[in-house]
């Protein structure tokens, strides 16, 4: 606990508030937003509410941001850590890589939730406040859950990939783009052709956004509801399971082949 | 150092680096595809492709094929420019290039000449396939049209680029991270994924001042299929005019952002 505290109070201090970085990241993010979503208002039909646009784009941003922290808050750590010469110092202290963590996890949701103010604020600029007809809160929470383990499985997985080879930052900015696009993250799946769908129901990272959709009136999930929550439920925390086994063992490959080199970005 | 010799050494430099990485290069090409199945597939859950035909004149795939290959290749010629000094410092090489007897602005008016070869496989990769499935034969003579007009946008770019450089390095602290803001206002601001004749008044305004912005409004009437010669020409002409005009801030800009370097020291 108390390595915890340290590693957030070094966090909230480095990244928060020395660095200012949070309202440079936040500036940052509303402008690369604004790029993005202006050109979608050219596909707003007469019949579709300004609001009911704003709705999707708000879960489109929803879900985009939620892996962007996975990538860059808690797979990029482990490679950041690597480059730093600081994971040999983390692994030589005897305690779990696990600890960072609970000192990053408090940061990056703070994050989260500034840039989805953000968001919000910027769709009321540029389109109109988001309007949601229907909320059901306990399958809202149950979606975000899910959401949440399968991304901290995902982040595992790219770290352990990225301290065994040494995987430079371009393939993980590629992966975060394509996987939430592939697997019905920025689109409703009903929306995408039928292989996309078949492909995306086959991975864990398409049930959190069908029940995230469904929970809040958006859309119909490709499979019956009661089902798709069911098998997200499972899915999500096999992946997690097996995601963490799969990082421990890339742990014990780097103490035995040490550490791997790539470029700065 | 002439400036032949500086473009020579850069090259060697960006294509060792450019061939070396072959996942960044991969992925760089597969960009285009990636924004462009963003922006439609979103677009078309919202709303209608029909309705974005109506709007702005053309099919949303290509249009948005050829605004991610405007992005790309303006960021992967000219966002050397931006980041060399900050790359430099955090290398420790930074000692190494104030001392050394080339000339700054020589050196960095020499970056984005290498780099512009990137522009052809983006182009070849993204552009060409689909304008030539979209529009035949007579999409691919609008390919290479649109190619030469990006890699004219992003060389235009250069002595604002420089300016932009000088002035936030010279102001110093927070630059990656000031950088950081600079570059998505600028991909606003160009235009590239809202054509410019549909932005509000303010916006449009500030567009005017960007000299690839009215290369990339060129582009935009190449594919909505109105391009007028004297129109096209003026638009170049108006571009070519800042880029000039920016060139006394651009040097200004380096030479101060150097001169702070040779005051204070580098830090390494």
């Amino acid at each position: 606990m108390s390595a915890a505290l340290a590693v957030l109070k070094a966090y909230l201090t480095a990244e928060l508030l020395r660095n200012r970085g949070i309202v440079y990241g936040l500036l940052s993010l509303a402008l690369w937003l604004a790029l993005f979503l202006a050109p979608l208002t050219l596909f707003r039909t007469p019949s579709v509410s300004p609001g009911e646009v704003s709705a999707h784009a708000l879960v489109t941003i929803a879900i985009f941001l939620a892996y962007s922290t996975a990538t860059w808050d808690w797979a990029w750590q482990l490679r950041w850590l690597l480059f730093q010469g600081i994971l040999e110092h983390v692994i030589a202290s005897g305690r779990s890589v696990f600890v960072l963590y609970a000192g990053i996890v408090p940061i990056s949701l703070m994050w989260y939730a500034a840039a989805m103010a953000v968001g919000y604020a910027t769709l009321a600029l540029l389109v109109a406040p988001p309007t949601f007809s229907y909320v059901d809160p306990a399958l809202l929470a149950l979606g975000a859950a899910m959401l949440m383990a399968v991304l901290f499985a995902y982040s595992m997985l790219l770290g352990g990939v990225t301290i065994s080879t040494g995987t430079s930052g371009p393939i993980m900015e590629f992966v975060g783009w394509i996987l939430p696009i592939a697997t019905g993250g920025l689109v409703p799946l009903r929306a995408l052709p039928r292989p996309v769908q078949v492909v995306a129901l086959a991975t864990p990272f398409s049930y959190p956004a069908e029940v995230l959709r469904y929970s809040l009136g958006l859309s119909l999930p490709v499979m019956e509801p009661g089902t798709t929550v069911l098998v997200g439920l499972l899915y999500s925390a096999a992946f997690l399971g097996l995601s963490i086994l799969y990082f421990k063992a890339q742990l014990r490959k780097l103490l035995r082949e040490g550490v791997k080199t790539a470029w700065m970005y | 150092m002439k400036l032949v010799d500086i473009i020579v050494a850069e090259s060697r430099f960006v294509y060792a680096g450019l061939f070396r990485r072959k996942s960044a290069l991969a992925t760089t090409l597969l960009y285009p595809y990636v924004i462009t199945a963003f922006v439609v597939l979103v677009g078309n859950a919202m709303g209608s492709a029909a309705v974005f035909v109506q709007r702005v004149g053309v099919d949303p795939v290509p249009f948005f094929i050829v605004s991610s290959f405007i992005l790309m290749s303006v960021m992967g010629v000219v966002d050397d420019i931006f980041w060399t000094p900050l790359f430099d410092e955090l290398n420790g090489t930074l000692p190494y290039i104030v001392a050394s007897p080339v000339d700054r602005v020589v050196y960095f008016l020499a970056i984005p000449i290498p780099r512009l070869a990137i522009v052809l496989p983006i182009g070849v990769s993204s552009v060409v396939p689909v304008m030539l499935l979209y529009y035949g034969v007579a999409g691919l003579y609008e390919s290479l049209a649109i190619m030469l007009l990006a890699a004219l946008a992003a060389l235009l770019f250069t002595t604002l680029a420089m300016a932009i450089t000088g002035a936030l390095y010279m102001a110093g602290g927070e630059t990656w991270r000031s950088l950081n803001v600079i570059r998505p206002l600028i991909m606003v601001l160009l235009g590239a994924f809202y054509p410019r004749w549909l932005m509000p008044l303010a916006a449009r305004a500030l567009s005017w001042a960007l000299p690839p912005s009215h290369v990339i409004e060129v582009i935009h009437r190449v594919l909505v299929g109105a391009p007028s010669a004297t129109q096209s020409l003026a638009l170049i002409g108006v571009a070519t005019a800042l880029a000039l005009l920016y060139t006394p801030l651009g040097a200004r800009g380096i030479h101060g952002w150097e001169r702070r370097k040779m005051r204070e020291g580098v830090r390494v």
